[in-house]
């Protein structure tokens, strides 16, 4: 006789999400920058952002530097950044 | 009873353990198979729909239902009684502020450290004397199992992809302590925690390994102990450079002493955050957040005077004090399990919620 073994993986909760905007160009847009602070990417977030500026002159640049690294920046600043800007830069690391 | 997981067939229970492994459902330990009888005598006992939904599990965002989470607790070897404190720290561990998904992906050694206080701790048979951190209690090893479980099977705590620890800890097998209510000299943990002394609850730390600290509590005054136990938690090392929660817990000669002294609890936690710092030139070595950051220590003292003193444990509601273990030598061993510092893992208690008529305790779900 066989033993019957029940999955303990739990299915994946399902996000309904808004269909996606296709953006065919990035210069001039409105562009958003969530970064975490981390000390090992300053120097790169720094040279980062001036080079959206210079390359893409970006009409508008909304930053949500987060206060908890490691932790998701607060819904209110996500939907911020997602009411005010055309994209998202998010930087990740640690 | 109906089940809505998957079923796989096995044809003896060797050929079950080895299908485990190759589904990837355990975490390099052998478990128990997850078979209908000994789930369906946990979902009875609960009492609870198995569909009923406990919470999402990042960061894989994996459904817990009552069933998967009954499922997980038979692999670990939990009697039905102890399910319900499983419940309890899956639902500490979702509140926001512990932020279990960076606690699941971190590049640090942290995860959660269940500590159990109230009456059930005795009901259910959690060893509370020699070892209570360690071996020996199938309370407290099947229980901290479970939850690792959980957190591997739902919450998909990959070691590599996603979780990121560097090198983890032994606790990330199994986690738990209880609190021994017969040596503690304080308020109950529950009852510091603002729920009734007849409460049953599990608090959740996210910390590292336990780190033994030998205070000397038996032949010491009780101020080289106290220094003792905050100069082991001011370690240059510590993430708590950045504040954050972090558990002492104390072997009973340990806090005999320190209430035989007259030191409440508070005034235990007040004494070690003012001893628990190092000077700002020593400091200024650990340069893991700008300071620019908000966390950054410069916020509280002046980075320019070499000789001020950063604090470790920035508010006393940061140091979790628990008593537990055996009475031991005069050295007076305590355990540290510094925690992830300002970034999460902060402390969270639930009260245990158990069925009526369930594991003879006050705490019961009506």
């Amino acid at each position: 006789m066989s033993i019957q073994l029940f999955d303990p993986v739990g299915e994946v909760e399902t996000v309904q999400r808004q269909a996606q905007r296709v953006l065919h160009s990035l210069e001039g847009k409105r562009v958003g920058c969530v970064f975490n602070q981390h000390v090992s990417a300053l120097a790169f977030w720094k040279a980062f952002e001036s080079e959206i500026r210079s390359t893409l002159k970006p009409s508008n640049i909304c930053r949500v530097y987060k206060a908890n690294t490691w932790a998701p920046a607060p819904r209110a600043d996500a939907n911020r950044v997602l009411e005010e800007t055309d994209y998202v830069l998010v930087g990740v690391g640690a | 009873m109906q089940l809505a997981s998957r079923i796989f067939e096995a044809p003896d229970i060797e050929a079950a353990v080895e299908f485990c492994y190759q589904q990837n459902w355990t975490d390099g330990l052998p478990v128990v198979a997850p078979t209908r009888g000994p789930i369906e005598r946990i979902l009875a006992y609960l009492q609870r729909a198995p569909d009923e939904v406990v919470g999402i599990i990042p960061p894989r965002n994996g459904v817990a239902t009552i069933e998967k989470i009954a499922i997980n607790c038979v692999m670990a070897g939990c009697k039905p009684e102890y399910v319900p404190v499983v419940i309890a720290a899956v639902e500490a561990m979702l509140e926001e502020r512990f932020n279990l998904n960076g606690v699941q992906t971190t590049t640090h050694a942290c995860t959660p450290l269940c500590m159990v206080s109230g009456p059930a701790v005795k009901t259910l048979g959690f060893n509370t004397k020699e070892g209570a951190l360690g071996h020996g209690c199938r309370a407290s090893a099947t229980i901290g199992r479970a939850v690792r479980l959980i957190l591997w099977n739902i919450g998909g705590g990959y070691p590599g992809e996603p979780c990121k620890t560097t090198l983890g800890h032994p606790g990330y097998f199994s986690f738990c302590v209880a609190e021994d209510a017969d040596s503690n000299p304080w308020e109950a943990l529950q009852v510091e925690r603002g729920f009734g002394a007849e409460d049953t609850i599990v608090t959740v730390t996210a910390t590292t390994a336990p780190y033994s600290v030998a205070t000397g509590s038996g032949y010491s005054p009780v101020e080289d102990v106290l220094y003792l136990l905050a100069d082991s938690i001011a370690t240059l090392g510590s993430n708590n450079i950045t504040g954050g929660d972090l558990v002492l817990v104390l072997g009973p000669m340990t806090a005999k002493n320190l209430a035989g002294a007259g030191l409440a609890k508070l005034q235990v936690k007040q004494e070690i955050m003012r001893l628990a710092r190092r000077p700002v030139h020593e400091v200024k070595r650990r340069r893991s957040i700008s300071k620019t950051h908000p966390m950054h220590w410069s916020k509280l003292v002046d980075p320019d005077d070499d000789n001020a003193l950063v604090p470790f444990v920035r508010n006393p509601e940061n140091l979790v004090l628990l008593v537990a273990g055996g009475w031991g030598s005069g050295a007076g061993f305590c355990a540290l399990c510094s925690g992830w510092g300002a970034l999460g893992g902060f402390t969270v208690s639930k009260r245990v919620e158990f069925p009526a008529g369930g594991a003879g305790t006050n705490s019961v779900r009506g």
